[in-house]
């Protein structure tokens, strides 16, 4: 989502493709996520500041394990 | 200071335990500090494996912590090194199961053999902890026999992480930190001089075993909290 944001606001199909995931499967995803607070999910798709937040600490504690040859 | 810990411990240490008390609580302190660490990666990370790490880290934590205590409460004794003895290798035991399951997840071999795993774990130091403190009905073997014994698991659970440190740094697949590494050889060489010292009793043996693990945490956190 982060690759296919060109503006604040990506489509829903974009982002599917790129992740390959079925259609149902996927939405239920982004249902849990929008519980969650990480992202916006109507017609279209944008990332919350919460989402931002939890991509970047994935990123940091992914990089992390990564020294340890666990991740 | 009266020592409290192993007869073997008290003859040679005599009253200079200060120092070996401050490293057994600067030890603790750092590995419930990687602990810590580790717990708040998984809780982001959520791969079921990495759960081993910060229970191997507490455990270890609370193995230099019952040591320490040792020292200084002359009461706890032969239970608290016994217990200590436990601990220590489930810590190890731990870290290196976390390793064996990262090669079965990549090898989409995993299932739910992480939870078996871990359960079996949890369970068999539960009865280990159970057969030192509750009024044992078998013998237990001499203190010093099992001391090696345990010191030769532990080099052999650390042996494991080191290989498989080794061909994920062979493999290239991963940005293996040089800092973890040496910090777990620093842990490996810890447990070979306290085998040694187990073995001929010398001062420098002991005192070398602090300072290699001391410097073992101390990479492994520094490490961490480098990256935070």
């Amino acid at each position: 989502m982060r690759e296919e944001r060109s503006s604040e606001v990506v489509r829903i199909t974009r982002v599917q493709n790129r992740v390959n995931v079925p259609s149902d499967r996927f939405r239920r995803h982004l249902r849990e996520m929008e519980k969650l607070g990480l992202v916006n999910f109507r017609n279209t798709l944008s990332i919350t500041i919460k989402g931002r937040e939890f991509v970047s600490e994935y990123r940091r504690f992914s990089e992390f394990m990564n020294r340890f040859g666990l991740v | 200071m009266q020592i409290g810990a192993t007869p073997q411990m008290s003859s040679f240490l005599g009253n200079e335990t200060a120092p070996f008390l401050a490293s057994e609580l600067l030890s603790a302190c750092l590995a419930f500090a990687i602990a810590y660490l580790m717990l708040r990666s998984f809780r982001v990370l959520r791969r079921d494996y990495l759960i081993g790490f910060p229970i191997g880290f507490s455990f270890l934590g609370l193995s230099y912590l019952l040591l320490g205590a040792s020292y200084v409460i002359s009461s706890l004794g032969d239970e608290a090194s016994w217990l200590q003895l436990f601990i220590g290798c489930y810590g190890f035991a731990f870290l290196g199961t976390t390793y064996f399951l990262r090669r079965r997840s990549l090898a989409h071999r995993l299932g739910r053999m992480s939870n078996w795993l871990f359960s079996l774990l949890v369970v068999l130091a539960v009865v280990a902890v159970l057969i030192v403190i509750v009024p044992p009905v078998m013998v237990l073997p001499p203190h010093r026999v099992a001391d090696q014994v345990f010191r030769i698991t532990n080099l052999g659970l650390l042996a494991y992480v080191l290989l498989s440190m080794y061909q994920i740094l062979k493999a290239k697949a991963y940005e293996l930190g040089a800092v973890v590494l040496a910090g777990f050889v620093f842990l490996a060489i810890e447990q070979y001089s306290l085998l040694l010292w187990s073995l001929d009793a010398s001062f420098w043996s002991f005192a070398f075993a602090h300072l290699s693990r001391l410097l073992g945490l101390g990479a492994i956190a520094l490490e961490g909290f480098h990256r935070q």
